[in-house]
């Protein structure tokens, strides 16, 4: 009886032996096709001039050449404002709004999911209403207001209209209702303010959703040029992002245009590949039973 | 003696509705926690979103956006209606999106359970698969610009190698931007197949389930609610992508200066038929919703 079993597992474990190759064949093929984009980007950074404008666009490089990084900082010498100065607000803007974003829509998915508070109801469909929020035409009006406000021109007008990040806080909250309630109820049975229930217990079980949001929400503060171009008016304000933008246009610069693409995209991917792997972290060992 | 009836009786009275208060004080603190969120909501959404109703009801001048002085009805909106063109942009459009989203999410879903396997190169691929976000916005445009993603690169690839003949180079575009757009997807699936508790594939394991069985009885149920999550977000994600052919409207409309009427009222029936098509896909799915 018992040699059976054991003989039972053993085909168990040889029968599963190929299954990590066919899903490393389906992934290679399936990464490929992701891949091309970024192949792209690192193949036309080091196209030297004549191989940039063939059409249509290759995947390949025939001359590699580093002239194209060597204009870039070239260019960048000479401008009018250092190219720190870009760098520094860049990152500056992006660590303060990912930090605040993180902060404000923690603060909101606790009470929306775990508090029925009155007008929760409303509050999550206005949430799924601004998710499909038609940006375009509603541009001029946010002018107005940004402008009324009288954030234009300063380091918040980066931060502050886009704090309000219903993406976010949907992902957040869908990760809350999957936190037992009796987990907050036996924290208010021991006493803990709302506040400590939230320091204590909700954010310590966000991680992984907070983890997703600083990769979802990345990329587009690092590389956001609208709103350095519609509200800054001070050259020292202006991001990395809006003096990428300002190197395109003119033919002679398109090399240094591609090399810039490929530094800007650096960042993000380290962010990911930093926080990829709190993502992908059980939760099940954050004490959800 | 009747006196301290009264006071216990009232002591008693007092503490039950301290208690009730209690409750309601819990909500009402709770509820303080969203007010910086609903602030920049209702300053930098709710607000920009009702004064847009209002412009589409006039012909705004760009000297003057909010005078409000030439109201014109529902011109706009006729106008829009009318336009031979509009319509079938926004059709068609509506009949690309909603054929896309089953397919991105289904290719998510196998990616993201296949992702999650222990294999060699697993980081590798995950950040292979997330390339196209991480490429989002400024660069990703630029890429498109250039041509990639649109038929002329596949095709080329496709006519260069020998394979060319059987697959067609439409084809193969539409696979790679489907691939392209289902990156979120895969990340969002990704990380809520971790919030499924190993103990219940334990216990079906003892039971004698196969793999293919606990991902029907156990892995999917487990995630029904971010399935649907999904779905809406890549019909969003495809409707307000800039990529999309309303969207390319739209920025003409409001760049040419002169008709943010026009553009309003676009823009408001587009965000009221994708607010039905999402209430009738809610309504329909709201059984997995938990």
């Amino acid at each position: 009886m018992f040699q059976v079993d054991v003989d039972y597992l053993k085909r168990a474990k040889k029968r599963r032996d190929y299954a990590p190759w066919v899903i490393t064949f389906f992934l290679t093929f399936a990464g490929i096709i992701s891949a091309l984009p970024i192949v792209y980007l690192i193949v036309t950074a080091f196209k030297p001039a004549e191989e940039l404008f063939l059409y249509p666009p290759r995947f390949y490089v025939s001359n590699p050449t580093t002239k194209n990084f060597a204009d870039l900082f070239a260019i960048s010498s000479d401008s009018l404002v250092p190219f720190t100065r870009y760098l520094f607000n860049t990152v500056l803007v992006t660590v303060c709004y990912i930090f605040l974003l993180i902060i404000v829509s923690s603060l909101a998915c606790y009470p929306l999911s775990k508090h029925k508070f009155p007008g929760h109801k409303g509050m999550f469909s206005l949430i799924t209403t601004a998710l499909m929020f038609v940006s375009g035409a509603a541009a001029v009006p946010s002018y107005l207001i940004v402008t009324g406000l009288q954030l234009d021109n300063t380091y918040l007008v980066y931060i502050i209209p886009l704090l309000a990040n219903p993406t976010c806080l949907f992902l957040m909250k869908q990760f809350m209702d999957q936190v037992p309630d009796s987990i907050f109820e036996a924290g208010r049975i021991d006493g803990a303010s709302e506040w400590q229930l939230y320091t204590k217990i909700a954010v310590p079980l966000l991680k992984n959703a907070c983890a997703t949001c600083i990769i979802l929400t990345f990329g587009s503060v690092w590389g956001d040029a609208a709103t350095a171009t519609t509200y800054i008016y001070d050259e020292q304000l202006r991001n990395l992002a809006f003096y990428m933008n300002t190197l395109q246009g003119g033919l002679a610069r398109t090399g240094a245009n591609s090399a810039a693409g490929l530094l800007m995209t650096i960042p993000s991917i380290l962010v990911f590949v930093l926080s990829q792997s709190k993502v992908m972290d059980t939760m099940a060992h954050s004490g959800i039973k | 003696m009747a006196k301290t009836v009264k006071q216990k009786k009232k002591l008693a009275h007092s503490q039950k509705i301290a208690f009730m208060s209690f409750e309601r004080r819990r909500n009402f603190e709770g509820g303080l926690f969203a007010i910086p969120w609903l602030f920049g909501f209702i300053c930098f959404v709710c607000i920009p979103l009702v004064l847009s109703v209002s412009v589409s009801f006039y012909e705004p001048v760009l000297t003057d956006l909010y005078s409000f002085n030439k109201p014109v009805g529902f011109d706009n909106y006729v106008d829009v209606i009318q336009d031979p063109e509009y319509g079938e942009v926004v059709f068609s459009s509506f009949g690309t999106s909603l054929a896309k989203v089953p397919i991105i999410v289904a290719f998510a879903l196998f990616v993201a359970v296949l992702l999650k396997q222990e294999f060699p190169g697993r980081t590798v691929f995950r950040v292979i698969f997330f390339i196209p976000v991480i490429l989002a916005g400024v660069i990703m445009t630029y890429l498109m610009a250039d041509g990639v993603g649109t038929l002329s690169v596949f095709s080329n690839i496709v006519a260069t190698s020998e394979y060319g003949s059987f697959l067609s180079g439409s084809l193969m575009s539409s696979i790679g931007t489907t691939m392209w757009a289902s990156s979120v997807e895969i990340l969002i699936f990704l990380a809520a197949l971790q919030s499924v508790p190993a103990i219940l594939y334990e216990v079906v394991e003892l039971d004698g389930a196969s793999a293919w069985e606990s991902f029907w009885h156990v892995t999917l149920p487990y995630i029904s609610p971010f399935v649907i999550l999904n779905c809406i977000y890549a019909l969003v994600d495809s409707f307000v992508d800039s990529q999309n052919p309303v969207m390319k409207i739209l920025n003409e409309l409001t760049q040419e200066g002169t008709k943010y009427g026009m553009a309003s009222a676009l823009s408001w029936i587009y965000m009221l038929m994708t607010l039905a098509v999402i209430l009738i896909f809610v309504l329909l799915t709201r059984r997995w919703l938990r």
